[in-house]
């Protein structure tokens, strides 16, 4: 149940993401709405490895690696997120410094001043 | 073997340590840098050795678990070679960059170069999906951080786009895998396969895996969604194209092929789709970059393009086709990574170039097989690629796939070839000539164009030139190795067109002057002719002789040219080896890689001319679109079994029944069609009048007297499948029943008409000569097309007869050219007592041509004529009759306007051609003689020969030959005709004897009737034919010239039109990406439709 909310929210976070990166015109926004979609992804990773009542799965004298499979909780998408959070930082501060020197350029952080490139 | 860990160590340890390294002294660095990408490179290779040598796949696991619990890298035979060329290119690209003339790569740009790499070699190697994440990702922000030192201000706008783009992929991407991960319980691409389909199935497994195969698709910058990729593309450095398009995008296609087998175990419906998209890249690509003005975006396009036919052959059949789809790929990388880097070495900015590089033939050549091994030509490994697929393809009936790819080669070929035409033109070629140029009266010769000379920003360091030559090398070496271990050439032989280039080419290296070369080509030529002609028999041999010696009495004129070699004896014994190999071909497969080779060396011929690149692109679309209509056919019969080695000549399906075989009609007319494009024929001439014009005047001649023959060759080697009917099967239809050879000959007869219409209206003479040609050969067609016994005979006479008088004509013009500077008839005039022997020469050709007695064109007329009425074609022979009448008619005014009439002022000092030139003349004109006295010299082998395949009906009485309708006796003839013109003579010496005579001076216009006298556009032979133009002009309408532009202009605008689809905005390419997400899905649940 609570991996269905879970995805209900990620899926939220996402299509307001998407939402924001389509429909804003402010570069800034636009990366807001990156990040957006980006966090909506790290709820949907780790709530893909949930399980109800599960343990954490540290290997001590109360889960011995025998039980791991059926008491705790897939600990595989929780590194997988942590792996994305880093890269979605990389990626974001990048998209900054391109906004910053867009700015620089254009004196404009608007997107639509920046179409230069076409057809 | 060395463990592929060491590899992504070694990247990433580097990326990390260079800045210190380049602490000791940045040459120490730089030198290291290569060493680690030489290194990898030749990991790559040490691992294919071994791997292609039957080893097991290397397999690596990390972090001291099994594969499930931890990431494992894999290296097949595949991925062996992807990460030695991959890396190989790398080296290449980390040394052109470091000795950037403008902008050279130092500490930052290395690193991040580095970092690229090591993402690139672990997306080939990794066999986990997340990591295949990470590694993009890597790749990815390594890209950004090297799009920002782009030159171009505008690379930021356009690598925020591509962050947006790439965003949305990785956000597919990982939602897919999450999904995938959920049902499957692993990451590892083993795992997933070993798990049971069923866990893919339903809704949620089709929606994962159309979000996960999505997300890779994005990432390979498909149509309709890629506008981002291409703003960046114009926007970045050449040198940072260069990698995105053949590094990065390698290692995503790598990614595709290492889950192809997923996608068709867990939802095969998508293998369709995966093939679709592929196709509509491939062509859409093809339609945007043919009118696209930036030449950045249009190699952008074209990578696109080449990514698509990847997909597409993947898809097709996804186990089979791997190797081959790898094969595609890295020729892909390594000839785009050597068009980016030139195109930076001149800093060229626009598809159609305004600079000639004419004067730099090492860099045109590296361009030139970069673009051959882009559009498939013979030998390189794409041309295998094509044609194996297009083997198992046609053989299946997969016709929708054929054509796809066969029309997206045309397109790539078209703008492709546009551009590097551009640039190979001379520096006085405006490059749209494609029609005689008359000047107005009293204007000099129009001012010829002024094309400015680039200059390699790096100057003529052979260092520069070097690092894309050495991807042509491999291009050359890849393709000819594949060619011989695929085992589709059995005979070396065929491969002598390449031997001969490759010789002849270093001989221009070393400087060997050109007569030398000529001399030399010539003793190759016999040599060959020596070796293989007494061991022929039948047509083979006839067409031998008429190639070889041909082009070898023909060669003598060329003793004439000066200096060093420039690449043109390469080219000649290129395309003479090339008709020779034609003629020795005993499978489908040699013949058309043999068609393909003339095709490609005789387009550079004409290339070489002073204006002719207008005329060299009509040449080379045709003769592509000749060549893949050829293979289409010859590989319908190839796959009903029609061809082995040891049946030459396709004759064998007649006697079988033609109608056992399927799709005998389809290749029938695909294998004429190929033929006539060859040959000029009406409809599809186009190409023929400015190539055969603006080609070189040596080289004009060779193209219309001997090339001109091959497609003749095709015809006749097909002549079996030419009977199939059209529509069988079907009655009421008008063409129902109707064999395709009866259409072949009503196109013969309007081509004899309309060539010899166009002919008459030319003031240039090598534009009458072309169109004469393209009569003639009108002729040849139609005698062919009979299909009967003499039908062969007189087009074989025929055919020997116009290499005999076409080829003296040539040389003789070529002669009065050089001398009197002008190609317009009524610049010429009174030549007759400053050239008397080029005079004769053309005297006896036309006399030859016109078919008139007593010389050798009556007697192939009066053959002609026969063989049509024995057929019961009559309204064809009315046809070709009248059509002889004009040619008389145009043959005259160029007689007449070149050597009669008085001589101009200008062309007082005007002197006979050298006597190497007239040399050959007289052979030919021996020849014409010794065939015209005794027409069974060549009767009798050309009859003997045909016998082979039809019952003789041609007796002999003497020297009389004796058809149905009457005898011909050539020696009768000749000495009948001789006392016509000798009575007359007799009578004029006796009548003038013992009175004094009075040389007419030219002035003394009271005799001369006539003034020489400008403007020249009122003298008589400007407009010659100005009353036959009132009454027949309607006859030589070009309607067929507007058919072609209206198509190709048609084209053209919808590739405009789709090219506005990429508005520039970055949101709404994200909009486009979503879209392309959602039509992923909706096809996916149509099940690929």
């Amino acid at each position: 149940m609570i991996t269905q909310i879970m995805i209900v929210i990620a899926s939220v976070l996402m299509l307001l993401g998407v939402w924001g990166l389509l429909s804003r015109r402010h570069l800034i926004k636009i990366i807001l709405g990156f990040t957006l979609l980006d966090t909506g992804i790290h709820v949907l990773l780790v709530a893909i490895g949930y399980r109800r009542g599960g343990t954490a799965p540290i290997f001590d004298g109360d889960l011995s690696p025998a039980e791991a499979l059926a008491r705790a909780v897939d600990p595989v998408p929780s590194a997988l997120v942590l792996t994305a959070i880093v890269i979605g930082l990389a990626v974001t501060a990048l998209m900054l410094s391109y906004a910053v020197k867009m700015f620089q350029h254009k004196r404009s952080l608007m997107i639509d001043r920046n179409k230069e490139l076409k057809w | 073997m060395v463990s592929p860990i060491f590899l992504i160590g070694i990247a990433l340890g580097f990326a990390f340590l260079y800045p210190l390294i380049e602490k000791l002294g940045r040459q120490i660095a730089a030198g290291l840098g290569l060493l680690v990408m030489a290194l990898f490179s030749a990991m790559g290779v040490s691992w294919f050795i071994q791997l292609a040598g039957g080893a097991v796949p290397i397999m690596v696991q990390t972090a001291g678990f099994t594969a499930p619990l931890s990431i494992n890298l894999m290296v097949g035979a595949n991925e062996a070679i992807i990460i030695a060329v991959m890396n190989l290119i790398g080296l290449l690209a980390l040394a052109w960059q470091s000795h950037h003339v403008e902008q050279p790569w130092k500490g930052k740009q290395v690193v991040l170069f580095f970092v690229m790499i090591l993402g690139a070699n672990g997306l080939v190697l990794t066999r986990d999906l997340f990591n295949v994440f990470v590694f993009m990702e890597i790749t990815s922000i390594a890209l950004y951080g090297l799009l920002s030192t782009s030159r171009d201000i505008r690379s930021y706008e356009a690598g925020f786009k591509y962050m947006i783009a790439g965003g949305l992929a990785s956000t597919f991407y990982l939602i897919g895998v999450a999904f995938l991960y959920r049902s499957t319980g692993t990451l590892n691409l083993e795992g997933m396969l070993a798990t049971d389909a069923g866990a893919f199935a339903g809704i949620a497994g089709l929606m994962a895996m159309v979000f996960f195969i999505t997300g890779i698709v994005i990432e390979l910058k498909p149509a309709f969604a890629n506008g981002w990729a291409l703003d960046t593309y114009q926007a970045a450095d050449p040198g940072i194209g260069a990698l995105l398009s053949s590094v990065i995008t390698t290692a995503m296609v790598s990614v595709l092929i290492k889950v192809m087998p997923l996608v068709a175990h867990g939802t095969p419906a998508l293998v369709p789709v995966i093939g679709g998209v592929g196709a509509v890249g491939f062509i859409i690509s093809g339609l945007m970059a043919l009118n696209q003005p930036n030449l950045r975006r249009m190699l952008g396009l074209s990578s696109i393009a080449q990514t698509g036919l990847v997909l597409l052959i993947l898809a097709i059949v996804p186990e089979a086709f791997v190797r081959l789809a790898v094969f595609l790929l890295l020729t892909h990388a390594l000839a785009k990574a050597a068009i980016f880097w030139i195109s930076d070495m001149i800093g060229a900015e626009a598809a159609r170039s305004e600079m000639s590089l004419r004067h730099r033939p090492f860099l045109l050549i590296v361009l030139a097989i970069s673009i051959f091994a882009l559009v498939g030509l013979p030998p390189f490994p794409s041309f295998w690629v094509k044609w194996t697929v297009l083997q198992s393809l046609v053989g299946s009936g997969q016709w929708a796939y054929t054509a796809v790819i066969l029309i997206g080669s045309l397109l790539e070929a078209a703008y492709l070839f546009k551009w590097f035409l551009s640039l190979a033109r001379s520096s006085e070629d405006a490059g749209d000539t494609l029609g005689e140029d008359v000047p107005a009266d009293f204007a000099a010769s129009p001012a010829d164009a002024q094309v400015r000379a680039a200059e390699p920003k790096s100057g003529t360091s052979l260092w520069a030139a070097g690092i894309p030559a050495v991807t042509s090398v491999l291009l050359l070496g890849y393709g000819l190795w594949m060619g011989i271990a695929s085992g589709g050439l059995l005979n070396p032989l065929i491969l002598t067109p390449i031997a001969a280039m490759l010789v002849f080419g270093l001989f221009d290296l070393f400087r060997l002057p050109q007569k030398l070369q000529v001399i030399l080509g010539m003793a190759s030529l016999g040599a060959i002719g020596y070796y293989t002609v007494p061991s022929m028999g039948g047509l083979p041999q006839i067409f031998m002789i008429l190639f070889l010696g041909g082009m070898l009495i023909q060669l003598l004129a060329f003793l004439t040219r000066k200096g060093s070699g420039d690449g043109l004896m390469a080219l000649i014994m290129g395309l003479g080896t090339s008709l020779a190999a034609l003629v020795i071909s005993t499978n489908a497969l040699e013949i058309f890689l043999s068609w393909e080779l003339m095709t490609v060396t005789s387009f550079l011929l004409v290339i070489r001319g002073r204006k002719a690149s207008a005329g060299a692109m009509r040449y080379i679309m045709f003769s592509l679109f000749s060549a893949y209509s050829l293979l289409v056919g010859v590989l319908i019969l190839n796959s009903a079994g029609g061809f082995s080695r040891g049946t030459p000549w396709m004759m064998a399906f007649a006697e079988s029944g033609i109608a056992a075989v399927p799709g005998a009609v389809f290749a029938a007319v695909l294998i004429a069609l190929a033929a006539l494009i060859k040959l000029g024929n009406i409809g599809v001439h186009l190409w023929l009048p400015a190539s055969y014009a603006e080609a070189e005047d040596d080289v004009s001649s060779l193209l219309s007297s001997v090339l001109s023959k091959a497609g003749i060759l095709l015809l006749m080697l097909f002549g079996g499948v030419l009977t199939a009917t059209l529509l069988p099967g079907t009655a009421g239809s008008a063409l129902a029943g109707v064999p395709v050879n009866s259409l072949l000959g009503w196109v013969g007869a309007i081509t004899a008409v309309a060539g010899a219409m166009m002919a008459l209206f030319q003031e240039d003479i090598k534009y009458t000569l072309a169109y004469s040609s393209m009569g003639q050969i009108g002729y040849i067609v139609l005698a062919m097309a009979t299909m009967t016994h003499l039908g062969y005979v007189s087009s074989l006479y025929l055919a020997i007869t116009h290499l005999l008088f076409k080829g003296m004509l040539w040389l003789a013009v070529l002669g009065v050219i050089q001398q009197t500077g002008t190609r317009l008839m009524y610049r010429m005039g009174g030549l007759i007592k400053k050239m008397p022997f080029s005079f004769l020469s053309v005297l006896f050709a036309i006399i030859a041509v016109s078919g008139v007695p007593p010389l050798s064109g009556f007697g192939g007329k009066w053959l002609l004529y026969t063989a049509l009425m024995e057929k019961g074609w009559y309204l064809q022979a009315a046809i070709a009759m009248f059509s002889s009448g004009v040619a008389f008619l145009y043959l005259y005014r160029l007689i007449h306007s070149m050597f009669l009439g008085q001589p101009k002022d200008n062309l007082q000092h005007v002197t006979e051609a050298p006597a190497i030139q007239l040399i050959p003349q007289f052979v030919f004109m021996g020849g014409i003689m010794a065939i015209s006295m005794y027409p069974n010299l060549l009767i009798k082998p050309l009859q003997a020969a045909v016998e082979q395949l039809f019952a003789s009906d041609i007796a002999w009485e003497g020297y009389s030959v004796i058809s149905s309708l009457g005898y011909w006796n050539g020696n009768a003839v000749m000495y009948v005709t001789m006392g016509v013109f000798a009575l007359p003579l007799i009578l004029l010496v006796l009548a003038n004897s013992g009175k004094k005579l009075v040389k007419v001076k030219q002035f003394n216009i009271v005799y001369a009737a006539e003034r020489p006298y400008k403007p020249e556009t009122t003298h008589y032979a400007f407009n010659f034919f100005a009353h036959y133009e009132k009454a027949l002009g309607f006859l030589a309408t070009p309607w067929t010239t507007r058919f072609w532009t209206g198509m190709s202009g048609m084209t053209r605008s919808v590739g405009d039109g789709l090219r506005r689809w990429n508005t520039g905005n970055a949101q709404t390419y994200g909009f486009q990406i979503l879209l392309y997400l959602l039509l992923v899905l909706f096809f996916a649940t149509r099940g690929g439709m």
